[in-house]
């Protein structure tokens, strides 16, 4: 009984000791942001860098659908969000406050087998309404279309519902929980077909972009936009301001530029 | 009893975590410290005042707070197992993490290696001028549409939302920014 009471404390002491040797870091400042992956994806790095290296504002950064970024600022989870969902009128009443800040084409990817390069917005919902399930269709090769979409809580999912889909229901092969991930997906099987921002697909070489109705997602005439939205529960916080300054500053816009984006807020 | 004395006194002293301690290499970190300073200013905020029916537009000098930075090179405090294993048999070991823990703490080199951001914003010291931003261009952004409407503040800083916004029917969320030196600025989310 002795020895054991002995051993305790010692192995106590042994700890504390070894718990002293831990340095106190000092804190910087830490803004917490949820975004939606596929701008996390367009944007994230090169924005959270600058915004790093110019302000020092370290983020604690979590990357979920645009759905769940909304949720995480309404419970407190977040400072700002960054959404590909417009915001309600009810949620700007209740003291949001939205901040568009640019458009991204929302694209139709496929797998570099198929051999197209451009497919109708009829056709583009006669794909994923189920009633298109072969390439040779559509004057492509013989070719099963495997289709993969993102999940329904995800603002590409939503903003390609309303914008090519119309009131009839999205028919897929496979789901996937985060929206870019769709990507890997595409990339990985043939025949795959699939939907996402412009600015996350341009990152992948082994992905086909289709022209719409024979209209490029780079030209201004292109009708497929998904609106990039920081939110913020009341004002934002000076960390947050820094944020948005960021986005809206001539190197944010470059970047923007650069992945085929459309700033909303021009320089001039 | 006397050979259980000797074999006490060669673990106690046995030097196992000391041993491990001096012989493995330094290990570098850096750490930010406390002593933070206020740098030179770095830019303006800017503040939006309401007037009556108009806004004013000023501008706050400020500097950025900076804090050290430090390279620490250290031996860690190494061969715990070695007490934790020795000290339940033996009872003893204490000198031996003590020695390990001098040989870690004798070996610290401290170098100041430069300032960052903390991201805190500060008043600065010597320039407290505020501003009044005239000639400038402001943008106004109805929230929920993206559309942007112009306007320009005049020589007092000033800008009215009624002549930009006057026909607009329905209550709505606006946002305002401002460019100045080429670059915009959020400055705040009205209803109107």
């Amino acid at each position: 009984m002795q020895r054991k009471v002995i051993n305790l404390i010692y192995f106590l002491t042994v700890f504390i000791f070894c718990s002293a040797f831990c340095t106190n870091l000092y804190a910087q400042n830490k803004l917490k942001f949820s975004c939606s992956a596929q701008i996390a994806e367009a944007l994230g790095k090169d924005v959270i860098e600058i915004l790093k290296e110019k302000r020092g504002i370290v983020f604690d950064l979590k990357i979920v659908s645009s759905d769940t970024a909304l949720h995480r600022l309404e419970n407190g989870f977040s400072e700002i969000a960054a959404v590909t969902l417009p915001v309600s009128f009810e949620m700007a009443e209740k003291g949001y406050v939205a901040i568009p800040f640019c458009k991204d084409p929302i694209v139709v990817i496929a797998d570099k087998s198929v051999k197209l390069e451009s497919v109708s917005s009829e056709e583009v919902k006669k794909i994923f309404s189920g009633e298109i399930s072969n390439w040779s269709q559509i004057k492509g090769d013989v070719l099963p279309m495997v289709k993969i979409i993102p999940c329904e809580t995800t603002g590409a999912y939503k903003n390609f519902e309303r914008l090519f889909m119309g009131i009839k229901p999205i028919k897929f092969d496979f789901m996937t929980y985060c929206s870019i991930s769709v990507i890997s997906g595409v990339e990985s099987m043939k025949g795959a077909v699939s939907f996402i921002s412009h600015g996350a697909a341009v990152k992948s070489d082994k992905i086909k972009i289709f022209d719409i109705d024979k209209v490029s997602p780079m030209n201004s005439k292109y009708k497929y936009f998904q609106v990039f939205t920081f939110v913020t529960k009341g004002m934002p916080s000076e960390s947050a301001k820094g944020l948005i300054d960021v986005a809206l500053s001539k190197k944010g816009q470059d970047i923007m530029k650069e992945k085929g984006m459309i700033p909303i807020i021009p320089l001039d | 009893m006397k050979i259980k004395l000797l074999f006490l006194i060669i673990f106690v002293f046995s030097g196992c975590a000391s041993f491990t301690t001096a012989m493995w290499p330094e290990v570098e970190k850096e750490v930010v410290g406390k002593d933070t300073i206020v740098d030179e200013k770095v830019g303006y905020d800017y503040e939006l005042k309401a007037k009556e029916k108009s806004f004013k537009v000023i501008g706050i000098p400020y500097c950025l707070e900076k804090a050290p930075v430090h390279k620490i090179t250290k031996k860690q405090h190494r061969g715990i197992v070695f007490i934790v294993i020795e000290v339940p048999i033996w009872g003893l070991g204490l000198a031996d993490w003590v020695l390990s823990y001098v040989i870690s703490e004798s070996s610290e080199k401290d170098e100041l290696i430069g300032y960052r951001p903390t991201g805190a914003k500060k008043e600065c010291l010597d320039q407290k001028e505020i501003s009044l931003i005239s000639q400038s261009k402001i943008m106004i952004q109805n929230s929920e549409s993206g559309e942007v409407y112009w306007t320009k503040t005049d020589e007092n800083g000033e800008f009215s939302l009624k002549d930009v916004l006057g026909g607009y029917s329905g209550e709505k969320t606006w946002n305002i920014f401002m460019n100045y030196n080429n670059e915009n600025r959020y400055l705040t989310t009205i209803w109107w």
